[in-house]
Formats: structure tokens, sequence, C-alpha cells
């Protein structure tokens, strides 16, 4: 008597499971809006917080990095069309400074930083005539997300974005932001406590993307122009040389993504040992932006004091 | 005799003067027409003011004319007035009343008002691609109906913006863009115009532009000075005078975006409080720039038009009189001089009511034919009004 009780119960609660899967299904499809966001974290953010009632577009190929990938003019029309477009600002995604994009749905996402953006340094500046001031081309640091308090800057950014557009949805918004909030305070915590053992000791990174990640954490970082997956020929050999030497005592190597085993080799060879700090820009091939930030925090856990 | 045989004879008579007839016609028109025509012309210029106003809630711009300001951001009618900064411009965006929509127009392709705004201005005007698509990044356009209709314009052809003044060498470098979609009619100024983003018209302002690499070697006869990493250029870097795919990366901005020009701003509010916050935020004192109703700016310049209409219109009739009176003299003297051939009339029967009857289906034949054309030329202008005013305006 007692299965065939627990059996109707079941059947009940999976019919009614089913039956609010289908509601959620057909109001999402009937509402058909749209948040089309310019790298991943911000995406997976809008799909925090919105994902019960919008489709997040992001268009950049997962081979490319978002920072520099060039949409199409097709894209670019899926993009206009979207109820919301969240850019990261700090000059990320350069396509988007060129192209005609509705202001009223736009939304920079890191113009509320109390803390000010970082220029990225060692570029040509110039400068057409004698009145003309002097300026660079290159860009603002722009991997802003990778200092956890600005991610959660841009998280709520996304969230009043959100609330303006949706009203009927300001509640729901709210209560994925306080939990998303809480996930990455925790790994900023988490963080925070890894990079302790870095603190103090220069450290250098394969490619300039880790500006806000230094200044977040208290670190000392400097940069070559290396690709995980090149090889390292006696050039850049040299270069890493110049670098340690400018840099003594430095005993750490920050990947963007997971290096040639080789490589790790060579850098263990000088002294340096390989560890993978991915700033996630793209979305990754397993897990979500958290997952990612805890396998950076436990890469950083396991390295030897 | 019979109807027929007067009608007939009337029409013998008129088609065998015909150019007298023809005239007589055209002043009974004509007198007809002129004051009819300026009624439809005005009554329907009023709807349509009024009603791209009711579309356009309220706008901010600089301090000035209010009437010059609307006619310039819902006509783009070329004004000599004062530039509303682009600080301005984000202030309003940040105050959140609602949606503001820029508007830069200052620049022209031919005759055609360049429009440099945000995608949100279609969306407002409720202004469809008809054919092709929607601008995507800088240098692109898409033209109003008309003017593609009058240059036949289509998606991948060219335009050229039209430098101030030939003479300053030194000025606004022309800027060919892309065209990439026509939009669908919506009788209105925006038939006439080519639409850019704001970027690109500040791209033909020459706030921003593209030139080679200078740290290219091939640019090397472009620098004048180079110390550490500050390059100077000399006026033989080549500039790019239109945007494509290969050299969209290389235009960029100078200066503080904060100074760029706009004309105006068209502010959407969310709502009554919204709107009413922003008419008491731009009314005091202290405000550097103006807020105007546009429906309250075309209601102060159709009462002026209304006003000029009843002089004109007085003008009109005492016209009108005069050419009636004229063409009244003239049908007294045809019958005059038409006696002989009423007197053979009377010989071969017919009586004095039908030659009275005789003369009045010829003047009826005159006067339903001059009514006719009239009213004819008065649809047709009913039909046009709301074409002809943006140009004429222009």
């Amino acid at each position: 008597m007692k299965s065939r009780c627990a059996l109707v119960l079941g059947l009940g609660l999976s019919l009614l499971v089913s039956c609010g899967a289908k509601k959620k299904q057909t109001r999402h499809e009937q509402a058909g809006h749209t948040i089309a966001a310019v790298n991943y974290p911000l995406a997976y953010f809008a799909e925090r917080l919105a994902g019960d009632f919008a489709t997040i577009v992001f268009e950049a190929p997962a081979d490319e990095d978002p920072a520099f990938w060039k949409p199409t003019d097709e894209q670019i029309a899926r993009i206009q069309e979207a109820d919301l477009i969240l850019l990261n600002g700090a000059t990320y995604a350069k396509w988007a400074a060129t192209t005609s994009l509705p202001l009223a749905s736009t939304v920079d996402t890191s113009s509320s930083f109390r803390s000010p953006l970082l220029e990225v340094k060692g570029t040509v500046r110039h400068a057409h005539g004698k009145k003309d001031t002097e300026h660079s081309h290159a860009r603002t640091a722009f991997t802003t997300w990778l200092d956890l308090k600005q991610a959660a800057a841009q998280a709520r950014a996304v969230a009043d974005a959100l609330r303006k557009n949706w009203p009927d949805q300001a509640d729901a918004v709210m209560m994925n932001l306080a939990y998303l909030h809480t996930d990455l305070a925790k790994i900023d915590s988490r963080m925070r406590a890894a990079t302790a053992k870095l603190k103090g000791v220069p450290v250098i990174a394969s490619h300039p993307v880790y500006q806000y990640w230094e200044r977040a954490y208290g670190l000392k970082i400097s940069s070559l122009l290396w690709e995980p997956e090149m090889d390292l020929n006696q050039d850049a050999m040299t270069d890493l040389k110049k670098l340690m030497d400018a840099n003594p005592g430095a005993r750490h190597f920050i990947w963007e993504g997971d290096p040639l085993p080789e490589n790790i080799e060579k850098l263990k060879a000088v002294g340096l040992t390989s560890v993978v700090i991915s700033p996630c820009a793209n979305r990754p091939a397993d897990g979500d932006f958290l997952t990612v930030m805890q396998r950076n925090s436990a890469a950083l856990e396991s390295l030897p004091n | 005799m019979s109807p027929g045989g007067i009608a007939f004879l009337s029409w013998k008579y008129l088609s065998y003067r015909p150019l007298r007839t023809l005239t007589l016609v055209a002043a009974v028109a004509l007198t007809i027409y002129l004051p009819l025509a300026l009624q439809v012309f005005i009554s329907e210029s009023t709807r349509v003011l009024r009603e791209r106003a009711r579309s356009t809630p309220l706008l901010v711009g600089p301090k000035g004319s209010s009437i010059d300001l609307t006619l310039n951001s819902l006509y783009f009618t070329p004004q000599e007035l004062p530039s509303l900064n682009y600080a301005a411009f984000l202030k309003l965006s940040g105050q959140h009343f609602g949606s503001a929509i820029p508007l830069h127009v200052r620049f022209r392709a031919g005759n055609a008002p360049i429009i440099g705004t945000s995608l949100d201005y279609f969306r407002q005007r409720e202004l469809d691609v008809a054919e092709g698509r929607m601008i995507t990044r800088l240098g692109d356009c898409v033209v109003g109906a008309r003017l593609a209709a009058e240059k036949k314009l289509k998606p991948g052809d060219k335009i050229t913006s039209s430098p101030e003044n030939v003479f300053d060498l030194a000025g606004v470098y022309p800027l060919r863009m892309r065209v990439t979609g026509v939009l669908a009619p919506n009788h209105s100024a925006d038939d006439n115009a080519v639409f850019v983003d704001l970027k690109t018209a500040w791209v033909i302002e020459g706030l921003a532009h593209g030139h080679q690499d200078l740290v290219k070697p091939e640019a090397a006869g472009a620098i004048r000075k180079r110390e550490g990493d500050l390059i100077q250029a000399n006026a033989s870097v080549v500039e790019f005078n239109e945007v494509t795919e290969a050299n969209l990366d290389s235009f960029h901005f100078h200066g503080d975006p904060a100074t760029y020009p706009l004309s105006s701003a068209i502010l959407v509010p969310d709502s009554d409080k919204a709107r009413a916050l922003a008419l008491g935020e731009y009314q005091g004192e202290s405000a550097t720039e103006q807020i105007v109703i546009p429906l309250e700016a075309v209601t102060a310049l159709t009462e002026t038009l209304f006003a000029t209409r009843r002089l004109v219109l007085a003008a009109f009739l005492l016209l009108g009189a005069a050419a009636l009176g004229l063409a009244a003299l003239v049908f007294l003297l045809s019958f005059r001089l038409r006696e002989r051939e009423m007197r053979t009339y009377v010989k071969i029967g017919a009586t004095d009511f039908t030659i009275r009857i005789l003369k009045f289906t010829e003047v009826a034949i005159v006067l339903v034919a001059g009514i006719v054309l009239s009213l004819g030329a008065v649809v047709v202008t009913r039909s046009l009004a709301a074409d002809l005013l943006p140009k004429l305006l222009n």
C-alpha cells in the first residue's frame, strides 16, 4: 500500500514538474527575450540572472578570443536585435567601438567601477600635428572580471539593466543576483587566500591579461606575449631570460591555457613552475565560469609554498 | 431645339476657339484652386507637422529658438544653431527619464541631409528597412525611400558626403559611405535623408579618422618626429576617405568625446512622472540646455501659418473676383460679336429662350470644366502636401 502511494505521489510530482517545465518553456518562447553578451563571463552572469525568461546570445566562436573576435554583418544584425546588449567596457571587443548598436539597450557593465581602469603599458603613442594631443591606439586593460569584486559589480550592472527592461522579473533577478554574489564572494575569498603565497614574489605571465587580477590581489606580474601552444624557441627563451633578470626571484609562470608538456619542462629547466590561470573569456569546454575560477584557485593552492 | 442640339452647338463653338476656351477654363480653375489649395495645404501641413511632433515627445537641445530646434530635429532644416555636446547627452541618458536618441544634423550628401543617430531612432519612428539591411558599422548608411528612388540608390551603392565649403582645403573631408539599405517610405522628412551612426557623423566632422599604420615601414615618409613611444606624423600621412573591412580597425577618435557635438536629442520619457521631471530639470535658470515640447512649438508655428493664411486668402478672394469679372466680360463681348450667329438661329426657328439656354450652356461648360479641373488639382495637392512640406522646409 505504502509503495503504491509513493508511486502515485511520485507520478503526480513528476507530472507537476513536467507541467511546470512546459509552462516555463512556453512562456520563454512566447516572450522571445534575447540578451547579447560580448564575452562569456557576462553571458554567464546573464544566464544566472535571466536564464529563466531570456535567451542569451553569445556569438563568439569557441576557438576565438572574444576580445579580438570580429562579428560578421549578419552576426551584428542579430546582436542589434537583442533586447539587451551587454558590453564589458574598458575597450573590450573593439568591434563594438566601430559598430552601430542601439544606445537604449546597450549597457557598459564596467562603467560603475570605483577603481580606475588600467592602461596596457609599452605601446606606441603618436600625434598627427603640432596641435594634436598625443595618443595611443592601444587598449585599456580589459580582463576586468579577474578581479572578482569587479565581476560582482558587472553582475550588479547586468541585474540593474534586467530590472529596468523587465520590471516584472525584478524580484527573481534580485534573488538570483544575491546567489551569484554569494558565489563570487566565496571564490574571491578563496582566490585571496590562494594568491597570498605569490605576494612579494615577482610572477611572470604568458600574456598581458592579468592587470586587474594583479591589482586586486596585490601581486607583481610581468608579462610576455606567448601562447600556450607556441614553440618556445631560442628567441622566446631569450625574452624570458631578460624578463627573469629584470624580476629576480620569480618562481611561477602563469599560462592562460594548458601549455604543451615540453613548454612546462623548458620552464622547469629555468626554475619556473607553470600554473594555469584561465581568464575564462570564452565558454569553457566543461564547467562554467565558477568552476573555472575554482580550478584557478585550486591550481594556485597546489603550488608549493 | 432639343437639349442634345443645344449641347452640340455649344460644344462646337467652344471647340472652334480652343485657346479662348482653355484660357477661360484655366482662369476659372485657378480662381477656385488657389484659395482651396492654400486651405488644403495648410491644414494637411498642420496635420503632418502635428503628427510628427506628437511622435517626438520631447527635444533637448541648445538654448535658442525652440521652433528652429524643432524644425531642425524633425525636418532636418539647415539651421545655424549652437551644438549640444555629447556630455550633455550622456547626462540626459544617465538621468533615466527615458530613452534618449541623439541627432546630428549638420552635413549633407548633395541636397539630402545626413542624419547621425542611433538605431533607437528607427524604432521610435517605426522605420523599417524595405531593401537590404540596417547599418552595422562605421561608414554605413541607410537612405530614405524617396531619395533612393530619385538617385536610383540600392544596397551596395556608395554615397559621398558634401564638403561644407569647397574652398576650405583644411576643412571636413568628404566620406564615401556604403549604402546598406533603403528604408520603407513614411511620408516625412525621413524619406529624403541619409541615416548614419552618430560615430560616422563624427568621422565626417573630422573628429575620428583612419590612416595608415605609422609603425609600419611604408609610413616612414609620413613621420615628422619620433620620440620614444611618441610618433608625430606630417601632412602626407594617408587618411582614408572610405571605411572598408580592411581599414576599419585603423579608425580612431581624437580629443575628449564629452565635447563632441550633437544637434539635439529626442527624449522618449518612460512615464508621465519622468516627463514632468525632465521638463522641470531643463526649465531651471541654471540649465545650459533647453527642453522643447515639439507639439507646442509646432502649434505656435501653425498659428502663425493660420494668421498668414487669412491675409493670403483675402488677397486670393479679391484676385478671384477680378478674374471672374474678366471672364464674364469675355463672355459678354463674345456674345455681342456673335449677334449675327444668334439672329441666324432665330431665323431657322430658335426661340429667345433657346438662345439664352445656348449661351448659358456655353458658360456652364466652361465653369464646370474649371471646377472639375480645380477640384482634381486640390485632390493631387492634398496627396502631395505631406511629401512637399519637407522639401519646402528645406
